[in-house]
């Protein structure tokens, strides 16, 4: 993308939920086409229905933090050679000033690969741990990264969402997206096939969904989605896909003015003169 | 719960067979001569590499039978050292194929109980046996179907046919050993399991947010607080007792137990570490969250870089503003390999927790360790 507005941002500029600078992360769509070429101008912000003026916009040539997390539990041992492929693949799409991590879950939650620089070789170490599955906690974990001044930080979660023995529950996780400034999608894989016959006891059973879907609210929160999805290409194909589109959106940064700091801050975003798109960016923040 | 092979197919299996006199170079008996003279953890990484478990299977069961009774005058020592082998065995390969090896657990427990009388072997085997049965949560297993706390009275009705084929293998053990306080704790905490709700409280399909939680569970308590008193398990009874009020949502009381438990100042640092961790979780409860995080951090004086009460802590810190401190301590954390067993990961699975001493303890007390190989090569 052409709309870049520097190569390389200055310190000061961090993309950061704080009372000084709020940053935004939008995704704007014609349909299923990223539309390009917006200016501040074209956009209009609200925070908490106070209009804010938009003080920067910035595409493209940030460099990303990206956090892979990697569902190992028993419920998807299954998949777990397609996983690691996936892996590969996935890490293989990033640029050279982009970092990488993977999170796994065992009997702790795993930084399978610590962060590091994309492009380095990856050692996998990945195996499959039923009994327990961790889904919360590897949530908490990663939305809790804070990215140095001038990066963002993309969360993609592949699992298919079934905790057990979390230390973390639903509200906390909830909570930590509205406070995080990752932008974390779900993609929701459920053919991963049972824990081998004889390993130990599960004691977790599928969905039936009749509470609230924590981890969906919560990606919807940071200005992600849930994806559907399959271990092997399908899930490539949807993380390239989520990859695209973030570094097609737009990172919008304001400082609030009219509003009080401390509290929720419900975000609203808008490219008024353009009807007919879809517009996502984080439903809000929380202030300090 | 899977008992997924009946133990009587597997005598039968060994009571037909032919008796060899000799292993093969590679057979088990190889293996457990390895194990027992001085190699245990390159004999074990060696057979648990062995991704085919049927010859290997029925290899311990009628090869293996054969090398111990080949010289009666070893035989005690071997069979001792088959089954330690076996329980390391069933270790290594515990996450993916217990359910293979817990057969031939049994098979081993019934070799060992019409051995001879009881003796330090045995003890130390029966608990690290429980201990892998425990990482499995192995209720019905270890103790049978409707089993009852010893307090309670028994069912007034027989269970349903083809529900009475569980080996009940922790009662065999009490049944050696009935006053060892660390199998009537396993007894008691192994019960408690399916009602437990806590451990699977994010599961959407568990229960409604308005559910009460399974009260059934405070029954353990009557049988735990005897345990409080003992100088060995006496600490871990109340932490125990402190889960159980956390799960039914008593927090108070399960923060007062948790405190008694503090006090006594386990020699045990798992024990020390659960103490304050599952205290500060009590805390976060009672939305004492300064409190808590304090706890936590005693925690981390105990068993530092666990994961469970540095996770704990940074997302308490997180969600409370202090960012930095959070995302610090968490960098900290998982930008390093995965440290060793965490206490406040491993107290779901009742004595498992315990599992290197357990096995340090049965190694320990194998009769005659490096010399029981002897005559069998």
């Amino acid at each position: 993308m052409a709309l870049a507005t520097a190569q390389a941002p200055p310190q000061r500029d961090i993309f950061r939920a704080t009372t000084e600078v709020v940053s935004i992360s939008v995704s704007v769509k014609r349909g299923n086409a990223p539309v390009a070429n917006l200016a501040s101008g074209d956009f209009t912000l609200f925070d908490n229905d106070v209009a804010q003026q938009i003080e920067a916009l910035t595409i493209e040539s940030v460099p990303l933090d990206v956090t892979l997390f990697m569902d190992t539990s028993g419920s998807t041992a299954g998949a777990l050679d397609r996983m690691k492929r996936n892996v590969s693949s996935i890490a293989g799409m990033l640029r050279p000033e982009d970092r990488f991590r993977l999170l796994t879950i065992g009997l702790s939650v795993n930084a399978a690969v610590p962060w590091q620089p994309a492009g380095t070789p990856i050692a996998l170490d990945m195996k499959a741990v039923p009994g327990i599955s961790l889904v919360y906690d590897a949530f908490a974990v990663a939305l809790a990264h804070q990215p140095a001044a001038g990066r963002r930080h993309l969360v993609v979660a592949m699992t298919d969402g079934e905790d057990c023995g979390s230390l973390a529950d639903g509200p906390r996780v909830l909570e930590m997206s509205g406070r995080s400034e990752a932008v974390l999608h779900w993609v929701y894989v459920s053919d991963g096939g049972d824990a081998p016959d004889f390993s130990v006891s599960a004691w977790c059973t599928p969905s039936d969904g009749r509470d609230q879907d924590f981890l969906a609210t919560a990606a919807e929160r940071s200005g992600g989605a849930k994806h559907r999805s399959r271990f092997g290409d399908p899930a490539v194909q949807t993380f390239a896909q989520i990859l695209q589109d973030f570094r097609r959106s737009y990172v919008l940064r304001y400082s609030p003015k009219g509003v009080a700091p401390a509290g929720w801050h419900r975000v609203r975003v808008d490219v008024p003169r353009q009807p007919g798109l879809t517009i996502k960016s984080r439903s809000g923040y929380a202030g300090r | 719960m899977r008992v997924r092979l009946a133990l009587l197919p597997v005598i039968a299996l060994s009571s037909l067979a032919p008796l060899r006199t000799a292993p093969s170079s590679a057979s088990i008996a190889t293996f457990i001569t390895r194990y027992a003279d001085g190699q245990p953890d390159e004999a074990i990484r060696d057979v648990a590499a062995i991704a085919d478990l049927g010859g290997l299977r029925r290899e311990f069961v009628i090869d293996a039978q054969a090398w111990i009774h080949q010289d009666p005058a070893v035989a005690s020592r071997r069979r001792a050292a088959a089954a330690a082998f076996l329980l390391e065995w069933a270790h290594a390969r515990l996450e993916s194929d217990y359910g293979r090896l817990s057969d031939l657990i049994e098979f081993t427990c019934a070799g060992l109980r019409t051995a001879g009388p009881p003796d330090a072997f045995e003890l130390a085997w029966h608990r690290a046996s429980i201990a892998l049965a425990s990482r499995a949560r192995a209720r019905v297993w270890l103790l049978g179907p409707y089993a009852r706390l010893p307090h309670q009275p028994p069912r007034r009705t027989a269970p349903p046919p083809g529900r009475s084929d569980s080996p009940r293998h922790l009662l065999h053990a009490l049944e050696r050993f009935p006053d060892d306080p660390q199998l009537r704790l396993a007894r008691i905490v192994a019960w408690t399991w399916g009602r437990d709700d806590e451990p699977v409280r994010n599961s959407r399909w568990h229960r409604s947010p308005f559910a009460e939680p399974d009260r059934e569970q405070a029954a353990a308590i009557v049988e735990l607080q005897p345990l409080v008193d003992d100088a060995v398990v006496g600490a871990e009874a109340l932490v125990r007792i402190g889960h159980i009020h956390f799960t039914l949502a008593e927090y108070p009381e399960a923060l007062s137990a948790l405190e008694r438990a503090q006090a006594r100042d386990a020699a045990d640092p798992a024990i020390r570490y659960l103490a304050f961790f599952s205290a500060g979780r009590a805390l976060e409860a009672l939305n004492r969250p300064e409190e808590a995080m304090a706890r936590y951090a005693k925690a981390l004086e105990i068993v530092p870089g666990a994961e469970s009460a540095a996770l704990a802590l940074a997302t308490l810190q997180f969600v409370r503003d202090d960012r930095d401190a959070a995302v610090s301590r968490l960098d900290a954390i998982f930008n390093r390999p995965a440290a060793a067993a965490d206490p406040g990961r491993l107290v779901g699975y009742g004595s498992f927790l315990h599992w290197p001493a357990l096995r340090d303890a049965m190694r320990a007390a194998l009769p005659g360790r490096r010399g029981s190989g002897e005559g069998g090569r």
